[in-house]
């Protein structure tokens, strides 16, 4: 070793071989770690997906020097995707918030005016003048709130407070309503409980995975290694990967399969009707823990409804509603999804189905099934998780090592956050509803609050919120962590409308001048992700922690701080009714910071409990350590009920923990008995979400899309992401490398259905559909190939916004948007 | 800084058929070796002039009929003069 060019090209090496697990090349051999140079080291989650890579994080001088991948993080075990390698960057963008901007004319807030930097205090004074004038108006109804998979847990579960007990209002939704929803209500419909059974463990012990519309090779590139080297090192492994067009993943596609749009749901049903026919059903495991249930059909698409669409469905109003059955009778209900059916309507050749049935069927074959937004985002989302779980149950593959339906997830706390803590419009923590008396009575009991404060009648949710905007019925609106006038389908129709509609007041909490910022009334700086304490919870239900590392810049502050310090100028007087503050004279004329937060349970851990050597803006501010309370008095709605979280300082200890945690120890496979310590000694398996301990399959039929290409819009318009761009792109737009790799969006499309529309390669296009239009270029090559008919959009492009053109129809009973099916024509600009 | 110099490993997952061609790739792209390998898996090393050129190199071998993915395992920018500086030998 002679320079230290040499010295860092052997750390090289040796840091890729320990990762890979590969034995040390002799000139790597000398390699010591690389010194720490003045460098402070701590661990972290991942900002961007669902599945929760471990990151270490370097601090210089308040500043983020570098991260990478934790080898100590069994997620990733040292490995990073290129976004997790920009990390540090996305929160030093040029145009980073530092102060709140309020639309003022000549000094006044005013709807029309322009943005101007204002104080904290300022800024509050107005937004909270606003709120109160809505109460007064409407009550609680009035107000609503758009949260998200990004919020850390403990500010998921502040909002949640302030919204449904502070102002009464079950308005709160989740962005993750966009991403996870049909995930939820499948395994609420199924199993009566939410999140995997299974986890990422399973990578490593099946024989076949089939990946059902994921391109998991660009949006969940370190699983997507993980499932790589289990079918490169096992030859006997089989990849099948269906999609509407070809991806990358294909490229490790033993069964590559191209199916017609909304398709897969026969095929689903082909697969359970050849499970069947071929005498593979599992009977012993049906008959001991499965039942049948027929959905209703005909349950329309979600849309307004005076849509003619959701005037003729039968079923519009009860979309989840049951009856049911039995075996014999679910068999006759598949029976008509043949192969040769199968082929005919999902253009499918029948040999790759039959294939693909044969990886179910075959009993000597582990499977692990895998999908995000192919399945979610479809206007029958939540059949197709119920339909995925029924092929998995008929032949028992479910809850063992490489047995396992695995919905993956697209925010780094959907799971966490959005569904655990509860953040949606109908739910409590811990998968309880608002709806149910003895949840309501559960959760005012832990928050120490009157019976009666929380609201019966499910919220608004996320789709909705932009129609109640546009209809002057939510008034005061407050979004935090998303971008949803981007996320949103239909923004020329629904989102901007109700955003500048002159009677709402709209406050957007972010890092950056997003969309959605923009189109607000104020805009509050946020600080993002180790700029405060925070925990976030990954797809297989792996609970991690991290703490504040750096300051936030300028006036930046947490959406927990900005929470609570809102909750202040508000007194129970304004928000809860007088008969109530009768009866309960304790609270009358307290604030809801008082009552929520200064509750003897959230405030009752001293500052000194903060771990030596680390900031807390929050509990500097408030003077107790308000993350900790949080995290304990959330954790009290799931313990003894098989959601059971562990002390909150283990989690700073571990690399996470996957939930129920029970006496220390984390649960890998849950209804399994010897596994799940929830499981009954003798019953083998019990789905104990379910009264009966059975998991539902459910009979459900092949219906078409909301809309098609007819001779007019003659495309179909599949939308979605990229590799180097999360999301809306609003960090990663923002670090440079990211940006060049790929700067703007594209329409990918076929070479032949661009040459006879006289296009070629790189011409400037307009993109039409009923709704509106966008502008973009044209792609014939690269990294997806379309098919004759259908072309892909990706959304992350704030200058090309091509939620203009989609539809605004969602599963009914889920109410998640689909954003992979609408009719679009296609013309040079 | 004109004069940085980037030092990156990655490992790259790959159908034992794409090894020809990945080697030829490697000798061709300005600043790359293979410095190890494995049943489908090896380890590149590629030094270069910023990160647009590391990200480049990345996206070329992912280009590669076969090869399935390539992950970013190590990074290092730092001037040429203080690459070149000789360590003092270990006791």
């Amino acid at each position: 070793m002679k320079t230290r060019r040499d010295f860092i090209r052997a750390s090289a090496v040796a840091a890729a071989a320990s990762v890979a697990g590969m034995p040390l090349p002799p000139q790597a051999e000398a390699a010591a770690e690389p010194a720490s140079g003045g460098l402070k080291w701590s661990k972290a989650p991942c900002r961007f997906c669902g599945t929760g890579c471990g990151v270490q994080v370097a601090v210089q001088e308040n500043r983020i020097v570098a991260t990478q991948g934790d080898p100590e993080a069994e997620v990733n075990r040292g490995l990073n995707c290129v976004k997790g390698y920009f990390l540090s960057k996305i929160m030093y963008g040029a145009d980073r918030l530092t102060t709140p901007l309020l639309r003022k004319k000549a000094g006044q807030y005013a709807k029309d005016g322009d943005f101007v930097p204002v104080s904290w205090d300022e800024a509050f004074d107005v937004m909270a003048a606003q709120f109160k004038r809505v109460l007064k108006e409407k009550g609680g109804t009035g107000i609503g709130m758009a949260g998200s998979g990004q919020w850390t847990v403990w500010e998921g579960y502040a909002a949640l407070k302030l919204m449904k007990a502070g102002f009464r209002s079950n308005h709160i939704d989740p962005n993750a309503r966009h991403c996870m929803a049909s995930a939820v209500q499948g395994f609420m419909r199924t199993f009566g409980m939410d999140e995997p059974m299974g986890c990422y463990d399973d990578f490593e012990a099946a024989d076949a995975f089939v990946l059902w519309g994921s391109n998991m090779a660009e949006m969940h590139p370190i699983l997507f290694t993980r499932l790589t080297d289990r079918r490169l090192s096992n030859p006997h492994v089989k990849v099948a990967v269906l999609s509407t067009f070809e991806h990358r993943s294909f490229d490790l596609a033993d069964l590559p399969i191209i199916f017609k749009p909304q398709t897969d749901l026969v095929i689903l049903n082909y697969i359970a009707n050849h499970i069947i026919k071929s005498g593979r059903v599992d009977k012993d495991f049906v008959g001991k823990h499965v039942s049948f249930k027929r959905g209703n059909d005909d349950i329309g698409y979600g849309l307004r409804p005076d849509n003619p669409l959701e005037q003729k469905a039968k079923n519009a109003k009860d979309p989840g509603g049951s009856t049911p059955i039995d075996f014999e009778q679910f068999a006759a209900f598949v029976a008509p999804y043949t192969l040769e059916y199968a082929a005919e309507m999902s253009g499918v050749e029948k040999g790759w189905l039959e294939q693909l049935a044969e990886i179910y069927a075959d009993p000597k074959v582990k499977v692990m099934s895998l999908w995000t937004m192919g399945f979610n985002q479809h206007t029958r989302g939540t059949w197709a998780n119920n339909m995925v779980y029924n092929i998995h149950l008929l032949t028992g593959k479910i809850a063992t090592p490489g047995n396992s339906p695995f919905s993956l997830t697209g925010q780094p706390s959907a799971c966490g956050t959005a569904r655990e803590v509860g953040t949606f419009s109908h739910r409590l923590p811990a998968d309880m509803l608002v709806a149910n008396p003895e949840h309501r009575q559960h959760a005012e009991e832990i928050w120490k609050v009157p019976h009666g404060v929380i609201v019966e009648q499910p919220g608004y949710h996320i789709v909705q919120h932009n129609r109640m905007l546009k209809d002057g019925k939510l008034n005061a609106y407050w979004v935090m962590v998303n971008n949803n006038m981007q996320a949103a389908a239909n923004l020329n129709e629904e989102g901007y409308p109700g955003y500048r509609n002159p009677e709402n007041f709209i406050v957007v909490s972010d890092a950056y001048p997003t969309v959605t910022g923009q189109a607000a009334d104020l805009i509050l700086p946020a600080a993002m992700w180790v700029e405060k304490e925070g925990a976030y919870g990954n797809a297989e239900r792996r609970t991690q922690f991290w703490h504040q590392l750096v300051k936030a810049p300028g006036e930046a502050r947490s959406d927990l701080w900005q929470l609570m310090e809102f909750s202040k100028r508000f007194t129970t007087d304004e928000c809860w009714p007088a008969e109530m503050l009768a009866a309960n004279p304790a609270f009358k004329g307290k604030t809801l910071f008082d009552v929520l937060f200064r509750n003897g349970k959230v405030d009752r851990f001293p500052r000194s409990e903060v771990e030596a050597g680390y900031d807390n803006a929050e509990t500097s501010a408030f003077g107790f350590y308000a993350q900790k309370g949080l995290f304990e008095e959330y954790a009290e709605f799931g313990r003894g009920h098989g959601h059971d979280l562990a002390p909150f300082d283990a989690y700073h200890e571990a690399r996470g923990l996957r939930w129920p945690v029970v006496d220390g120890h984390e649960t890998r496979w849950r209804y399994k008995e010897g596994s799940d310590p929830y499981v009954k000694a003798g019953s083998d398996y019990e789905f104990y979400g379910n009264k009966d301990g059975r998991a539902v399959i459910w009979a459900l039929p092949y219906e078409p899309p909301a809309e098609s290409p007819d001779a007019e819009y003659d495309m179909w318009l599949i939308t979605g992401r990229v590799l180097e761009h999360w999301h809306s792109g609003s960090m990663t737009m923002r670090v440079p490398e990211l940006y060049k790799a790929f700067p703007g969006a594209v329409v990918f499309m076929n070479p032949d259905d661009a040459k006879a529309r006289g296009l070629k390669r790189g011409d400037e296009v307009k993109v039409i559909s009923r709704r509106g239009e966008m502008r973009s270029r044209v792609e014939t090559r690269g990294r997806n190939r379309m098919p004759s008919g259908r072309i892909f959009v990706p959304w992350f492009d704030a200058a090309q916004l091509i939620n203009k053109t989609t539809l605004d129809a969602t599963c009914p009973i889920s109410k998640q948007t689909d954003f992979k099916k609408c009719a679009v024509k296609v013309v040079m600009a | 800084m004109d004069d940085e110099v980037h030092i990156a490993s990655f490992i790259v997952r790959l159908r034992p058929d794409a090894e020809p061609a990945l080697e030829s790739f490697a000798h061709a792209w300005p600043g790359l070796e293979i410095s190890a390998r494995a049943d489908g898996r090896c380890i590149l090393l590629h030094e270069c002039a910023g990160t647009r050129e590391l990200l480049d190199c990345m996206d070329a071998a992912l280009a590669i009929n076969g090869v399935i993915s390539v992950n970013l395992v190590y990074h290092h920018s730092a001037c040429r003069d203080a690459l070149e500086e000789t360590l003092a030998p270990l006791d």
